[in-house]
């Protein structure tokens, strides 16, 4: 059957691991040692000690704290999207918001770092300048953590409360003005009700992502932010895994709570789909202050997304070992040292091994998945389909704890298999929801002509299905790659010395130097998905990836 | 002039280069039904628009009351507007709906909730205050949204073809409904709509629209018998329509027509001379139809079809260089078949000159 194998890599590879790691909360750690005794010990420390209390409410706090903040500056974002007319510099405005997803997670806490760091960007100008004496502490703490995950994340609000405003009804603004609402009674009763949805849809997924961050509060953090995630990473390299177990369950938990809460929310506020399709005509403009100070807003939000990236580059060419600020001089060395650098050029061609073997299983076997969810009459559709994406929920830690107990149970802890297999149950979800939603557009009457001809259903499919979904399949397989090979939070308790992936050796190096070579090997890369989403989008022409995208 | 409750001076629209509405005036009294009718395209929709707010003339003026609007937002105007695909709140129920506007004026809650159940009972959706927007009817939606826009008490109710999306049933019980209902509240309607029946039945004056133009304002019963231009004579029901050169002024007053061969007796105001060329609109249920004999004074014809349309018989005629539509009882005893010879008459006042 065709979902047998996504079925069967969901279940051997997520289900196993997950089923895995509650029997370890139940195993005790003693002596420094860990035991296969069954007890509760591990259990009964977490929920008896306050110090754990004290890390579940710090990476609440953080989670709270990120969502309300990408919820102020994302719904006017979206807001001031939905408002420019021109095609060009909406594409533009696109770019940046979303495309710094594409680059590493360690790639984007590394420009905060040079941003918030005492001697970094911020601080030597407002030093320069006069505006204060000392430099403000902006890392190390909540700050600084926030502001960075906020960059990261801010994609995920924009985007749902994109979608729910570009579907607005335009005439029930005008029926609310036409009952005498002036411009900003008309924005708080009626539009802002009816963004609702998309609001709540972005703060469940900012919510979620948020208390499950580890490399943003580690780098940024310095370890005085303990967030779970990182006492989880402790708690594995200590080998007191029942310890682990239990904190990644909690999360789980938390994050699994956090979905149900907003899950309620939204249906409390349901509000029914207006009656008639609406016509989207735009009023004639005249100009206005509220809209300056939107697209004013707008500015500010793309010079934030592009900031820390900005940084990296520059700093790639600093001459100075201690990526002093402003730089005293300009240098290339650093790329030189990249390149002779080891661990580096391990790093990458393990990555894109990786990657590569990956996508190239996981593209097939979404195609799968995608052809028996759309098209067959499967029992519990909708069961199998939420399995499937599941671990698009689970925190990636959580994630990465309970197959890296599953993979030493097996006995094939950090072998190159076994962290393709891992990438490969990370990435399918992505590439399901892309391929079914494209799926849904394909012709069918063109399928019955085929067989009408006499194809059978495999020619017919190659012949006829696949090419109508020649963009589809890029493009998951394009993010499949990326994501793969971006990948850390999970990968980092998978890999072994000999086999580390490039933004884990990234990763390691932040933590010990300090000099631009990393802003070189990132500028790099940078560059490197810069050309290949060009590229990308050249292959697709870039309606098609917006049609695709704005599907989900 | 100045009773009128709503005055347009010379309004023009134009949108670029498009001329949407061209130099209209026109003046609305307190307490009409008055409705714009015209085909798709005739600036009907844009004129009303002007009155509620969301555009702007690009020249003339606007008059509410006396009082220039030109350049006063929706929010700020004494008008209320049944839009054509409602435009309920979907996030509200139907209470709510109908209380938005006064609340956003801040009327107090008890002389709210009073005001709305009150006109609930006018619309008779009493009971359905709680209900969400989705969860009602076509027509109850439909009510609903005159429900919303009366309950502020507007000076003038406008509504943009509120009863297009009905079926045909439910269409022409609501324009009855309307019709009482705007007497019932004594409102003055501003009623949009391309369809000439509706208009006919519910409104007092008419402003029939054409291009931009208002062609004829007028009562049903005028617009009807005694239309000024081609446009209005054939947008108004049926009528056959020809050309006709004046030869003389005939001693009892009446005017003298050759129309492509056939002579016609009409009777005239006064203002045309011989070797005029005039339009004439004649009304098929205006000509009899009877046996070649008839001795009666006449045209004589040949039945060139017929349909049969139930109570009512076409016959397609030629008569002289003329081909004529008549329209005859089917009832009646006599009956006539393709290719014979048929006796016309009508009376002189019957033909009505047209303008243009």
């Amino acid at each position: 059957m065709l979902l047998t194998p996504a079925l069967g890599l969901t279940a051997l590879v997520f289900g196993a691991a997950m089923a895995i790691l509650v029997s370890y909360s139940a195993y005790t750690f003693r002596g420094g040692r860990l035991t296969e005794e069954v007890s509760f010990s591990a259990w009964g420390k977490f929920f008896g000690d306050p110090f754990y209390w004290g890390i579940v409410a710090e990476t609440f706090r953080l989670g709270f704290g990120v969502t309300a903040v990408a919820l102020l500056i994302g719904f006017p974002t979206a807001y001031a999207l939905t408002k420019i007319r021109s095609q060009r510099l909406l594409l533009f405005a696109y770019i940046v918001i979303f495309s710094p997803l594409l680059v590493s997670v360690v790639v984007r806490a590394y420009g905060w770092l040079l941003l918030l760091s005492d001697g970094g960007v911020i601080n030597e100008t407002l030093l320069a300048v006069g505006v204060i004496e000392t430099p403000i502490r902006m890392i190390f703490n909540q700050f600084g953590v926030t502001i960075a995950l906020v960059h990261i994340l801010l994609p995920f609000m924009v985007f749902p409360i994109l979608s729910v405003l570009l579907q607005f009804d335009a005439t029930l603004r005008e029926a609310a003005m036409d009952l005498g609402a002036n411009r900003w009674q008309t924005f708080v009763r009626v539009i802002l009700p009816l963004s609702l949805p998309g609001m709540l849809a972005g703060a469940q997924i900012v919510f979620t992502l948020a208390i499950s961050a580890f490399v943003t509060p580690s780098l940024l953090g310095g370890g005085k932010i303990q967030v779970l995630a990182r006492h989880i990473f402790v708690n594995v390299t200590d080998v007191n895994w029942p310890l682990a177990a239990v904190e990644a369950i909690v999360l789980l938990a938390m994050a699994l709570a956090a979905l149900a809460a907003f899950n309620i929310a939204g249906r409390a506020i349901q509000a029914s789909r207006a009656a008639g399709a609406g016509r989207r005509q735009e009023l004639p403009r005249r100009p206005d202050p509220i809209y300056a100070a939107l697209y004013a807003l707008l500015a500010l939000v793309l010079a934030y997304m592009l900031a820390p990236l900005v940084i990296v580059v520059i700093n790639s060419f600093n001459e100075s070992a201690f990526s002093r600020f402003p730089p005293t001089g300009w240098s290339l060395r650093w790329y030189e040292t990249v390149l002779n650098y080891a661990p580096f050029r391990d790093g990458m061609r393990n990555s894109l091994l990786i990657a590569g073997l990956s996508t190239a299983i996981v593209v097939p076997v979404g195609m799968m998945a995608a052809l028996a969810l759309v098209r067959s009459r499967i029992p519990l559709r909708e069961v199998v389909r939420a399995f499937l994406l599941s671990p698009l929920i689970v925190p990636k830690v959580a994630v990465g704890i309970a197959v890296f107990i599953l993979f030493i149970r097996l006995r094939v802890f950090g072998t190159m298999p076994s962290i393709v297999a891992a990438h490969a149950m990370l990435t399918l979800p992505f590439t399901i929801v892309l391929l079914t939603a494209n799926l849904v557009g394909v012709n069918r009457t063109l399928e019955e002509a085929a067989m009408d001809l006499g194809a059978g259903p495999l020619r017919t499919f190659w012949k006829v299905t696949l090419p109508q979904m020649r963009a589809g399949l890029i493009v998951s397989a394009v993010f499949a790659f990326i994501v793969s090979f971006d990948e850390t939070e999970t990968t980092i308790f998978l890999v072994r010395p000999e086999n580390t992936t490039l933004p884990i050796q990234m990763f390691l190096y932040i933590e010990q130097h300090q000099d631009p070579t990393l802003a070189a090997l990132s500028t790099v890369l940078i560059v490197i998905t810069a050309v290949v989403v060009f590229l990308t989008m050249r292959a697709v022409r870039g309606a098609e990836v917006a049609r695709i995208i704005s599907r989900r | 002039m100045s009773d009128a409750v709503i005055e347009l001076r010379d309004v023009t629209k134009s949108f670029g280069d498009v001329v949407a509405v061209d130099n209209v005036s026109l003046a609305i009294e307190q307490g009409e039904f008055f409705a714009l009718l015209g085909p798709s395209g005739c600036g009907k929709t844009t004129m009303l628009r002007m009155l509620a707010g969301f555009e702007h003339p690009t020249s003339g003026d606007v008059l509410i009351r006396g009082r220039r609007m030109n350049d006063v937002p929706p929010y700020r105007r004494d008008t209320n507007l049944v839009f054509q695909q409602l435009a309920l709140f979907p996030h509200m129920d139907v209470r709510d709906n109908v209380a938005f506007g006064l609340r956003v004026k801040g009327r107090p809650a008890a002389e709210v909730r009073d005001r709305v159940q009150r006109v609930l009972d006018l619309v008779e959706l009493g009971g359905l205050g709680a209900r969400r927007t989705h969860e009602i009817s076509g027509g109850q939606q439909q009510r609903v949204a005159i429900a919303r826009a009366l309950v502020n008490e507007p000076a003038v109710l406008l509504l943009d073809e509120p009863l297009g999306a009905l079926d045909l049933k439910l269409r022409m019980q609501m324009q009855l409904e309307l019709k009482a209902l705007q007497r019932r509240s004594q409102t003055t309607f501003v009623y949009v709509t391309h369809d000439q029946g509706e208009a006919l039945a519910m409104a007092d004056r008419i402003a029939v629209m054409n291009a931009g133009r208002i062609e004829q304002v007028g009562t049903p019963e005028h617009i009807y018998t005694r239309p000024e231009t081609r446009f209005v004579a054939h947008f108004i029901g049926d009528t056959n329509l020809f050309n006709a050169r004046v030869v003389e002024r005939d001693p009892g007053g009446e005017l003298v027509l050759d129309a492509a061969g056939l002579t016609v007796r009409v009777v005239d105001s006064g203002q045309h001379a011989p070797g005029d060329e005039i339009h004439v609109s004649l009304r098929p249920e205006k000509i009899r139809i009877g046996a070649p004999q008839d001795p009666r004074p006449g045209h004589t014809a040949t039945v060139a079809s017929v349909i049969f349309l139930g109570p009512l018989t076409r016959y397609q005629v030629t008569a002289g260089g003329l081909s004529l539509i008549v329209q005859h009882q089917t009832e009646s005893d006599e009956h006539f078949r393709a290719g014979d010879q048929v006796h016309l008459r009508w009376s002189p006042g019957a033909p009505v000159l047209l303008r243009g």
